[in-house]
């Protein structure tokens, strides 16, 4: 029986230069059975050779990797689902024809062909080239193959890149859907609100270094938190403390940090003291840690 | 594992139209130039009637049993490099497409890859093979004043030969299709050394300076089968395959297979 505990990867200082460029330095990473992990980092940060070096595509040029505890072949990768960076096919056969190949490789013995296409809803065009296919389409095509020997870990690289809003939801129910059937998902992405969407545990890269790794409810899912404050800060206290809608208070550098409820923004906020005959001199939206260091590295990428 | 190799590159290749396509005109032209061969010999001999002498009213015994075997796998040697270009896409194609790298995600070993490519050549080895058996029995058929069925199988030793000659050249065509990855650029450069570079450099090496030159990787394959014409103006001519030309040829065969497994298990897919 598994537990939650088991490993199913773990890489150990695992690197990759590319002449002079270092893609992934050191990376240790650990990932449990049933976690939805997710890999978050701007584009060049390295997630794609990573993925590419624990699915045996990329060789590593230092450190090392660790499958269900059993170490590195091409037969336990018939227990994984990978699609990396672009869906890829043979472009002249059908959606069939192409599961069928995936099939024969990772040697299902009576693979649902039907089934699978059903559930990304390519049943109807099941039997047209995949060069026919929009993106949308191929994406989906992805994860049914990645789905087709019903393997126990799955990896998406950026699924949802380049499609519209509507392709975009779909393709994140379709993982929750998957991740609500025991499966260990790993996500890449660049979409900070993709892995706090999708993912229970994260790490972030910036050019190929491991910066954080933790749990999203921890980290990403905290409350909202609002940095307040008033002249008459004893009157503030006192309404703050009286308002059921303030989880929890703190004071911190002069200002009160309150941790509230969804339905208080800071607009509510400033009604409601200013209705009671309170003047704010201080008010403004904290941003967790994380938020701000992600949203950094991504404001540097874009230099 | 054989068997799900070559089940592999049918299920790959079996709606590829291209290689049907290729393969069709394969067929053809191959009948097509054996059949246009006694039409056109017979014109030659007409034409040069009177330097030729008597002795070649009947024709030239091109057709006949027993010599018909080499005659004919000598004239079709050019044939390998449809079936080559036919190797040089199915590899290049997995590149291009990134499928081989999707193919490895999904579990297929290297050993299984290669072994996937090696039965598409066993496979074209062994049609060229047989249409050289019924290119043979037709126009042998049609043209042998022998028939009987001894001389038949006498020299068949030579469709063989061909088989192997064919091999050993797709063997050649996969290690450089692997090397450069690309379809153009593969086809280009594998045309050019095998009649360009490799028979300029061998001429001037055997002509010029007096060297050996049976070694070269090309000249081995191509030495398999001797040119066999030289009999029809007394001239001699090895009208068997040697065992160490095969040896030659089996030497770059594997050494070609061999370099083409390390460059899929080194190189990132």
């Amino acid at each position: 029986m598994r537990t939650h505990m088991e490993a199913v990867l773990r890489t150990e200082q695992l690197s990759k230069t590319f002449g002079k460029i270092k893609a992934v330095q050191q990376l240790d990473l650990e990932i449990s059975a049933g976690q939805v992990f997710g890999i978050l980092g701007p584009n060049g940060s390295g997630k794609t050779t990573t993925l590419g070096m624990i699915l045996g595509v990329v060789k590593p040029t230092s450190g090392s990797y660790n499958w269900f505890g059993k170490g590195d072949s091409h037969h336990l990768r018939k227990r994984i689902g990978a699609i990396l960076e672009h869906p890829v096919f043979y472009p002249f056969l059908s959606a069939v024809e192409n599961l069928r190949i995936s099939a024969h490789i990772k040697d299902v013995a009576n693979p649902d062909f039907d089934g699978l296409l059903q559930m990304v809803g390519l049943y109807d065009r099941r039997n047209d080239a995949f060069k026919t296919y929009s993106l949308g389409m191929k994406q989906r095509l992805a994860i049914a193959t990645a789905l087709v020997s019903d393997p126990e870990v799955l990896i998406f690289d950026e699924p949802t890149n380049g499609l519209d809003p509507q392709g975009i939801a779909d393709i994140r129910q379709l993982i929750l859907d998957i991740a609500g059937m025991g499966k260990t998902i790993v996500l890449a992405s660049h979409l900070l609100d993709e892995v706090q969407k999708v993912c229970t545990d994260f790490a972030v890269l910036r050019t190929g270094e491991k910066i954080f790794q933790g749990s999203v409810d921890h980290v990403l899912n905290q409350k909202q938190r609002i940095e307040v404050y008033a002249e008459d800060h004893e009157r503030l206290l006192q309404e703050l403390e009286n308002d059921n809608r303030v989880l929890r208070l703190e004071k911190q550098n002069g200002v009160f940090v309150i941790e509230v409820s969804d339905d208080l923004t800071t607009g509510i906020l400033n009604k409601a003291m200013f209705e009671r005959g309170l003047l704010l001199s201080h008010l403004a939206t904290v941003r967790s840690n994380l938020e701000e260091t992600f949203l950094e590295i991504l404001r540097e990428d874009a230099r | 594992m054989l068997a799900k190799s070559a089940k592999l590159e049918y299920l790959k290749f079996r709606r590829y139209r291209p290689f049907w396509i290729i393969l069709g005109l394969f067929v053809l032209a191959f009948f097509a130039v054996g059949f246009s061969m006694k039409a056109l010999v017979d014109f030659f001999v007409r034409e040069n009637a009177n330097d030729l002498g008597k002795y070649l009213e009947n024709g030239l015994p091109l057709f006949d049993f027993v010599d018909i075997w080499q005659n004919l796998a000598y004239i079709t040697f050019l044939f390998k490099y449809i079936l080559a270009f036919v190797v040089v896409i199915s590899i290049c194609l997995e590149y291009s497409n990134k499928t081989i790298r999707q193919n490895m995600i999904d579990g297929l070993s290297h050993r299984e890859y290669l072994f996937s490519k090696l039965s598409l050549m066993v496979l074209l080895s062994l049609i060229a093979g047989a249409l050289l058996t019924l290119l043979g029995l037709a126009l042998g058929l049609m043209y042998s004043p022998v028939k009987s069925l001894d001389f038949v199988v006498l020299n068949m030793e030579f469709v063989l030969a061909y088989m192997f000659e064919v091999f050993c050249f797709l063997a050649l065509a996969m290690f450089v299709a692997t090397l450069l990855r690309r379809t153009g650029f593969a086809i280009v450069l594998f045309v050019l050394y095998s009649l360009a570079i490799e028979p300029i450099i061998t001429a001037i090496m055997e002509f010029n300076y007096e060297l050996e030159v049976w070694y070269f990787p090309v000249k081995s394959i191509n030495n398999l089968i001797h040119i066999p014409f030289g009999k029809y103006i007394f001239r001699e001519v090895q009208d068997f395959v040697s065992l160490r030309e095969i040896g030659v040829a089996t030497f770059w065969m594997v050494l070609w297979i061999f370099l083409t497994y390390q460059l899929i298990r080194k190189r990132d897919a």
